[in-house]
């Protein structure tokens, strides 16, 4: 599945793919659980990592993007189980995205396009 | 244990520590809790063996192990590593360690039917009659769309539970994950996993606990056309997402009476909320822990994993008041050490720590 042609869009991020799809919407920093309240529904969660806590999030949004962790941290296990596109271990999403930055996270390659 | 069982023993925890990242271990990776009390909980768990070991065959003593997981953790967490320790601190001698490791070791190879360390990314506890039994006497339900949903939340849910209660290193306290086992059903061939979270209320660890309303649920499930794969430490991995490959799926749960009952699939949303909730609080509950009471928990959960078998035994569980000590002096110290080398550690590592070629043998 290929929603718009790659080359028209820019890579911004890159990292290994934990759990495949594809997913387009809003980039979202949750830098800790009181940004929990910034995260609607479809966004693109984008974290240093995940822990038990953020288990009330997974339902709400369309894909994770994580700074560290390997293909069984929790972002990855969890996303495989519920199907959500994830890609883990970008070293340096934070920086590069910004809330409500529109993203296509490529989680088939490990990449993610800006659409903007 | 001999060479092939030595190799066979590597190359699973190389496969398992390749694909883990201990800089994101929560509350904090083993290092970082266990290494100031791994020599005495070590040195406790070896004089324990080597008296059961008087009185009972690897075979009788299975029994106080709830789960293989248990054995395995507990060997990789502080047991190989202290043992080693103690060798070079000359308290135990190589021989008696040896004895020791490869009792704990044959305890494990009966608790489980095949390979004992998950080589070729399985956990095979049952054998094909246990199986033959589930697939018997399970009341199975073929799930839809919106069931799939349902079962994938309850899943995480509970795995969020488990991870809160007993820290990402000691999680095979409350939850075995086992299979995947090829079966047969209604005339197809699916992927049987067993999701057993088996300790949902530890209350002896955290009063928290007794907010959730079940001792412990099992989940038995079928996937069609997925490659799923267990590791060492019960991490899973799979080709496909799982909650668009679950066909069949039974939720067994015993409350807090004692209770066993098999929910509605469309029931059990409110058990994954309080789950959720509950785990949502005790995460931050701990987050807001001073590190050396995160440390300390940790000590006590470490020595929960082997609560069964000390209860057994007639020993108190909790960690003797030597471990709190050490902790007290060296628990800060170490969590700020291991926190700085909190990166992937490589195979060449995980050798040299838990090999027997190669002594760590240098205090840090």
């Amino acid at each position: 599945m290929k929603l718009i042609p790659y080359n028209f869009m820019k890579s911004l991020v890159t990292g290994l793919v934990a759990s495949k799809g594809i997913a387009k919407g809003n980039c979202v920093i949750v830098n800790s659980v009181t940004d929990f309240s910034k995260v609607k529904k479809g966004d693109i969660l984008v974290v240093k990592n995940t822990d038990p806590s953020y288990v009330i999030l997974f339902s709400r949004v369309a894909g994770i993007i994580t700074e560290v962790g390997g293909m069984c941290s929790h972002a990855a296990i969890v996303s495989r189980e519920m199907g959500l596109p994830c890609i883990v271990g970008t070293g340096n999403a934070r920086e590069i995205l910004k809330d409500g930055l529109k993203v296509v996270l490529d989680a088939e390659q490990g990449i993610v396009y800006g659409l903007e | 244990m001999d060479s092939n069982k030595m190799t066979d023993f590597f190359t699973s925890l190389t496969n398992a520590i390749d694909k883990t990242d201990s800089g994101t271990f929560w509350p904090g990776g083993g290092g970082q809790i266990g290494s100031s009390f791994l020599k005495v909980d070590a040195r406790d768990l070896h004089n324990q063996l080597q008296a059961l070991k008087k009185n009972k065959t690897a075979s009788e003593a299975t029994t106080y192990f709830y789960n293989p997981s248990t054995i395995r953790y507990v060997a990789v967490g502080n047991f190989i590593i202290g043992l080693k320790m103690l060798i070079r601190d000359n308290i135990i001698t190589l021989d008696s360690a040896k004895e020791s490791l490869d009792f704990f070791f044959d305890i494990l190879d009966q608790k489980v039917s095949t390979d004992p360390f998950c080589l070729n990314n399985k956990n095979i506890w049952f054998n094909k009659n246990q199986i033959n039994q589930v697939l018997n006497e399970v009341n199975f339900k073929k799930v839809d769309l919106v069931e799939q949903t349902v079962v994938s939340r309850l899943v995480i849910a509970l795995n969020s539970l488990v991870w809160s209660f007993y820290y990402d290193i000691y999680v095979e306290s409350g939850f075995e994950f086992h299979g995947p086992y090829s079966v047969e059903y209604e005339n197809n061939e699916y992927k049987l996993i067993i999701r057993d979270y088996h300790d949902l209320r530890p209350a002896a660890l955290w009063e928290k606990a007794n907010n959730f309303g079940y001792k412990s649920i099992k989940l038995y499930l079928l996937y069609s056309d997925v490659n799923i794969g267990i590791d060492y430490f019960m991490h899973e991995f799979s080709d496909k997402p799982l909650r668009t490959n679950l066909a069949f799926c039974a939720v067994e749960t015993v409350d807090t009476a004692g209770n066993t009952k098999f929910f509605p699939i469309n029931e059990v949303t409110p058990i994954a909320e309080s789950a959720e909730e509950i785990a949502f609080e005790q995460v931050n509950y701990v987050n807001q822990l001073e590190t050396i009471e995160k440390i300390n928990m940790g000590a006590r959960i470490c020595y929960y994993q082997l609560k069964s078998f000390r209860d057994a035994l007639g020993i108190n569980w909790e960690p003797p008041q030597e471990v709190f000590d050490l902790i007290k002096q060296k628990g800060l110290e170490r969590w700020e050490k291991f926190k700085s080398r909190a990166e992937k550690i490589s195979a060449g590592v995980a050798k040299i720590d838990w090999g027997s070629k190669y002594d760590l043998a240098k205090p840090i």
